[in-house]
C-alpha cells in the first residue's frame, strides 16, 4: 500500500518537475513525509497551505515514522519530514542529513476502549487486570514503545503484558481492534482519539507516568526546493498551523 | 529433438524470471551473514516458523476436508445460483486479504454476526486465538483447492464413475474408490498451492487473529513486525521462508502433484 | 432366468425405442450401424442412463425403478472401462468389494476369473501397460466377478488387434455359453453378431429393424442395412490341405475351396470360419467356364428384391446367397425353382481362423 503511494507520489513529482521545467518557474511539487498520527492535522494544514501558495503542489505520503526514515534513507524523494519520534528523526539527520530541525507538536498517550467498555477501565491501573484484553502497538513503533515507557512508570508492565493480546503495526490499527469491540483496551495517542471520535472511549493516563511524544519536522537534505520545503515547515510551526494541531488533539511543542 | 524458442520469447521469459527472482537474490546479497545466529535468535524466528507451519497445515487440511465436496458440488451440482457460489468461492482470491479479515471481524468477531452468539452463548473467541489465525488462512488459502479440483472433476471420464456404479457402487464408495483417487493428482497439486498460499497469509491474519508471539504471530507477521525493529532480521526471517517455501514446492512440486 | 426389456429413452433429439427378450442361456446380439443406439439400449438396462418410459424385468420382477448399483448386471462396457489407477486384480474384485465383500473373499475371487480369463496377465499390472485385448480380457473377468444375473458384453473386440480378435472371439464365445441367464451382446460387426448370438436385434436408427436367429437374418435380410453386412454367406468346419496355398473348407452342407492361411502350418485346422460377401458370387444360366474355383448347381429357392438389387437363395453345395442386379434376374430369368450355376474364387473368401496350438498362452 505505502509503496504504492510513494511509487504514485514519485510518478506525480516526475510529471510536475517535467512541466514545470517548460512552464512558470513559480510552480513546485512538494513531497511531505508524516507519520500517520497527523494524517487528519495534515491533510488540513495542506489545504489550507495550498490556498495561501497557489503555485505549490503538497503531496504527502503518511506511515510509520521508522518505515518511513528508511524510504527515505532508499528512495530520497521526501522534502519535508515529520516524524513522531526522535529517533526515526536522528537516523534522517545523520543520512541524508536535515535542515531547520524544529518540534512542533507533542501527543500524549491515552487508553481508549469500546464505548460500552466491556472489561471496565477506568485507570491505567485497570490494565493488569486478569483476563482483559489489551492491544497494543508492537515494539519498535513508536506509539508502541512510549506505550511500555508509561506501563513501567507505573509499575504494571509485566502485569500489563499478560493481557496483550495482539501487537499492532501502528496505532490506526489498535484503535480499529479497539472500535470493531474485538479487544476491551488499547494505548494510542490522543490525536487517534480525536480522530476516532465517538466510536471509542477514552481515558486519561496520569502525566506521571505518560509519556509525552515531541514531533520533530525538519527539511531533508538533497530537496531541490528548500524555498517551498521551509514555508511548509513555517505554516506547520505557524499560528494556523499550531490551531489545527491542537484541534486534533495535539499539545503545543515542550 | 529439441523445441526451438523464437527470441523474443526466450527475451520475455528471461525478463520474467529475472523479476520474479532478483528480490529472492536481493535477500540474499543483503542479508546479515555475519550475525546470523544473533539475528534469528532476537526475532523469535523458530516459534514463529513453528506457528506458520502449524497454521498453514491446519488450514491445508480443514480446507482439504471442506473444500473438496464443495468442489464436488459445483462440479456435479445442478442447482439454482452454482454460478453465484463459484464466484462467491473464488472470491478471497480477488479480494484484498485486509478486506477477508474485516469482514471475517464482523461476521466472527467477538461482536460479529455469528461471532457474538460463539462468544456469548458457548464462550468462544476465535480473535487473538491460533485458531482465529487458522480460520482467516483457511478463508484465504481454501479457495485454490477448491478450483483446482473442481477442475479435475470436470476433466474427469464420466464414464469411469458410471462403470463404478453399474459394477454395484454405492455413491460414496464410486466417490471413495473412483472419483477421489483419480482426481488426487489435481487435488494434490490444489492441496500445495493452498498450503503455500496459507504459508504466506498475511492481511487478514493480521486484521482478524491480530500479532502476538507464540500465538498468532506466523512468519509473514514476525517479517513485518521485524520491520520495525530489526530490517536486517526482517531479512533472515524472509530467507527463512523462502527457503521453507521453495525447498517443500520443489520437493512436492513433481513427485506428489503430478504436474511435472 | 429371462430378461424383458421395453424401452425408450431420448437421447439428444434422437429417441430410442426397443422391445426385445433375452431368454436363459441365451446370447442375443444386438446389431446396428455406430449410432443406432445399441449402446443406449444396455445401458438404460444396466440403469445408467433413464428411461423416458417402458420397463424391464428380470424373470417377471421389475428392475427398472432400481438404482445401477442394485441391478443384478454385469457388464464389460467397450474399451474396458478399466479404472487406471487400480490395478487388473483390484479392478476384477471391484464389483465384490462394491458389494460388501470382505478385501481377501475378493481378492479371490479375482484370481479365480483372471487365471480362467487373462492367464499370463500380471494381476498387479496398471490397466494403461495392457494391449486391448488384454483390456478386454480383464473386463470380461470384470463383468463377471460380481455374479450377476444378467451378462452384458459392449462391442468386446472393437478396440482388439486383428491378429488377437480370433482367439478372444473363441474365448468370448466359451464365456457367453458358460453363463447360466440371459446375456446380451452389443455389436456393430455382423461376423461377430452371427458367429456369438443365439437370436440377432437388427437396430437402426435408434428402431428395431428385424429380429430373429442368424440363419432367418442372413436368408431374408429385411433392409439394406441388414442385407449389405448380415447378409453374409457363412462357412464352418474343418479345413485340411488341397494343394499349394488354398485348402478344403469341409462344411455341414459342401467343400468350398478356400486360400490356405497365411502363416499356418499346413495340416488340419478345426473350427474354421470364413465368409464370403452376397455380391462375390456370380451366377450363370449355364456351366461357367474360367478361373473360379469354386462352382456350386442348385435350384433357386427365393428370389427376394431389395430395390435394384436381388438376392437369390440358392439351395446347392453348400447352401449360397447371391446378390446381382435386378436387370440381371430378368436377363437370366432367375425365378424360384429353375436351376442355376454359381461361382466365386477362393481369394474372396474371408477366413478367420483361432490361433493354432503352438501360439496360444
Amino acid at each position: 500500500m505505502r509503496k504504492t503511494i510513494a511509487i504514485a507520489t514519485l510518478l506525480v513529482a516526475a510529471g510536475c518537475s517535467g512541466t514545470s521545467s517548460s512552464g512558470s518557474a513559480a510552480s513546485s511539487a512538494l513531497t511531505v513525509f508524516a507519520a500517520s498520527s497527523l494524517t487528519a492535522a495534515f491533510e488540513r494544514i495542506g489545504s489550507d497551505f495550498a490556498a495561501a501558495n497557489p503555485g505549490i503542489t503538497v503531496t504527502f505520503n503518511f506511515g510509520s515514522s521508522t518505515d518511513l526514515a528508511s524510504q527515505i534513507q532508499s528512495e530520497g524523494t521526501a522534502d519535508v519530514f515529520a516524524s513522531a519520534s526522535g529517533t526515526a528523526m536522528d537516523a534522517v539527520a545523520s543520512d541524508p542529513g536535515v535542515a531547520d530541525r524544529t518540534d512542533f507538536a507533542t501527543n500524549r498517550l491515552v487508553i481508549v476502549t469500546p464505548p460500552d467498555d466491556p472489561a471496565g477501565i477506568s485507570s491505567i491501573a485497570d490494565l493488569a487486570k486478569p483476563g482483559v484484553q489489551l492491544v497494543l502497538a508492537a515494539k519498535g513503533v513508536p506509539v508502541g514503545d512510549y506505550a511500555r515507557q508509561a506501563l513501567t512508570s507505573a509499575g504494571l508492565l509485566s502485569a500489563a503484558m499478560q493481557n496483550v493480546v495482539s501487537n499492532e503495526d501502528d496505532d490506526a490499527s489498535v484503535v480499529a481492534k479497539i472500535t470493531s469491540g474485538e479487544a476491551d483496551a488499547g494505548i494510542v495517542y490522543a490525536s487517534d482519539v480525536a480522530t476516532a471520535g465517538n466510536t471509542v472511549r477514552s481515558v486519561t493516563i496520569p502525566t506521571a507516568v505518560n509519556v509525552v511524544a515531541s514531533y520533530p519536522i525538519a527539511v531533508v537534505a538533497g530537496s531541490p526546493q528548500t524555498e517551498a520545503a521551509m514555508s511548509f515547515l513555517n505554516e506547520v510551526i505557524g499560528v494556523t498551523g499550531q490551531a489545527t494541531l491542537k484541534d486534533s488533539g495535539f499539545g503545543p511543542a515542550a | 529433438m529439441r523445441a526451438r524458442l523464437p527470441l523474443v520469447i526466450v527475451a520475455l521469459a528471461s525478463l520474467g524470471a529475472t523479476f520474479v527472482l532478483l528480490p529472492v537474490v536481493a535477500l540474499f546479497v543483503r542479508a546479515p551473514w555475519n550475525r546470523l545466529a544473533g539475528a534469528l535468535s532476537g526475532v523469535g524466528a523458530s516459534t514463529a516458523l513453528r506457528l506458520s507451519i502449524e497454521v498453514s497445515l491446519a488450514a491445508t487440511a480443514i480446507s482439504v476436508a471442506v473444500g473438496v465436496p464443495l468442489a464436488w458440488v459445483l462440479a456435479r451440482g445442478e442447482f439454482p445460483g452454482r454460478s453465484l457460489l463459484r464466484a462467491a468461492v473464488v472470491l478471497p482470491i480477488v479480494l484484498p486479504p485486509v478486506v477477508g479479515g474485516v469482514g471475517l471481524l464482523v461476521a466472527l468477531g467477538r461482536s460479529g454476526v455469528v461471532g457474538r452468539w460463539l462468544h456469548d452463548a458457548l464462550g468462544i473467541q476465535l480473535t487473538f486465538t491460533t485458531a482465529g489465525a487458522v480460520v482467516a488462512t483457511t478463508f484465504v488459502s481454501m479457495p485454490l483447492v477448491v478450483l483446482a479440483t473442481e477442475a479435475g472433476l470436470r476433466g474427469l471420464d464420466l464414464r469411469y464413475e458410471r462403470a463404478a456404479a453399474a459394477m454395484g457402487g454405492s455413491a460414496w464408495y464410486v466417490f471413495r474408490r473412483v472419483t477421489l483417487p483419480m482426481v488426487a493428482p489435481q487435488l494434490a497439486a490444489g492441496a500445495v498451492l493452498t498450503w503455500a498460499r496459507a504459508l504466506g497469509e498475511f492481511g487478514a491474519t493480521i486484521t482478524f487473529a491480530g500479532n502476538l508471539a507464540g500465538r498468532t504471530q506466523t512468519m509473514p507477521l514476525a517479517v513485518f513486525e521485524a520491520r520495525q525493529i530489526d530490517p536486517g532480521g526482517a531479512i533472515v526471517l524472509s530467507l527463512i521462508l523462502v527457503v521453507v517455501s521453495v525447498s517443500v514446492l520443489v520437493a512436492l512440486g513433481g513427485r506428489l502433484t503430478g504436474l511435472r | 432366468m429371462v430378461l424383458e426389456a421395453e424401452i425408450e429413452v431420448r437421447r439428444g433429439d434422437v429417441t430410442v425405442a426397443a422391445a426385445f427378450s433375452a431368454g436363459d442361456r441365451e446370447t442375443v446380439g444386438l446389431l446396428g450401424p455406430n449410432g443406432a443406439g445399441k449402446t443406449t439400449i444396455v445401458e438404460t438396462i444396466a440403469g445408467l442412463v433413464p428411461a423416458a418410459s417402458g420397463r424391464i424385468l428380470l424373470d417377471d420382477e421389475p428392475i427398472h425403478d432400481l438404482p445401477p448399483e442394485r441391478r443384478p448386471i454385469g457388464i464389460a462396457f467397450q474399451d474396458g472401462v478399466l479404472f487406471p489407477h487400480l490395478s487388473v486384480m483390484e479392478n476384477v474384485a471391484f464389483p465384490v468389494r462394491a458389494r460388501g465383500a470382505r478385501s481377501r473373499a475378493a481378492r479371490e475371487r479375482a484370481f479365480e476369473l483372471l487365471e480362467w480369463l487373462a492367464p499370463g496377465i500380471d494381476p498387479g499390472a496398471k490397466p494403461g501397460t495392457l494391449s486391448g485385448g488384454e483390456r478386454q480380457r480383464v473386463a470380461l473377468a470384470r463383468a463377471l466377478a460380481g455374479t450377476p444375473r444378467v451378462l452384458i458384453l459392449d462391442e468386446p473386440l472393437s478396440a482388439v488387434d486383428v491378429s488377437a480378435r480370433a482367439e478372444l472371439r473363441a474365448l468370448l464365445r466359451r464365456t457367453l455359453r458358460g453363463f447360466a441367464g440371459p446375456r446380451l451382446l452389443v455389436t456393430h460387426d455382423p461376423v461377430e453378431a452371427m458367429t456369438l448370438a443365439d437370436r440377432v436385434v437388427v437396430l437402426e436408427s435408434g428402431r428395431i429393424t428385424q429380429t430373429g436367429t442368424p440363419d432367418e437374418i442372413r436368408d431374408a435380410p429385411r433392409t439394406r442395412y441388414a442385407a449389405d453386412l448380415v447378409g453374409m454367406n457363412l462357412f464352418a468346419g474343418r479345413l485340411t490341405p488341397l494343394e499349394a496355398g488354398a485348402g478344403a473348407l469341409e462344411t455341414a452342407d459342401g467343400v468350398v475351396t478356400v486360400p490356405w492361411p497365411e502363416g499356418r502350418a499346413v495340416g488340419p485346422i478345426d473350427d474354421v470360419l470364413a465368409t464370403l460377401a452376397p455380391a462375390d458370387v456370380a451366377l450363370h444360366a449355364v456351366r461357367p467356364e474360367g478361373s473360379a474355383r469354386n462352382v456350386v448347381h442348385g435350384v433357386v429357392d427365393e428370389v427376394a428384391i431389395l430395390g435394384d438389387r436381388a438376392r437369390v437363395r440358392l439351395n446347392g453345395s453348400p447352401r449360397l446367397v447371391a446378390e446381382i442386379t435386378t436387370g440381371s434376374v430378368a436377363r437370366m430369368a432367375i425365378r424360384s425353382g429353375g436351376a442355376v450355376w454359381a461361382s466365386f474364387k477362393a481369394v474372396e473368401i474371408h477366413l478367420m481362423v483361432e490361433r493354432g496350438p503352438t501360439d496360444t498362452l
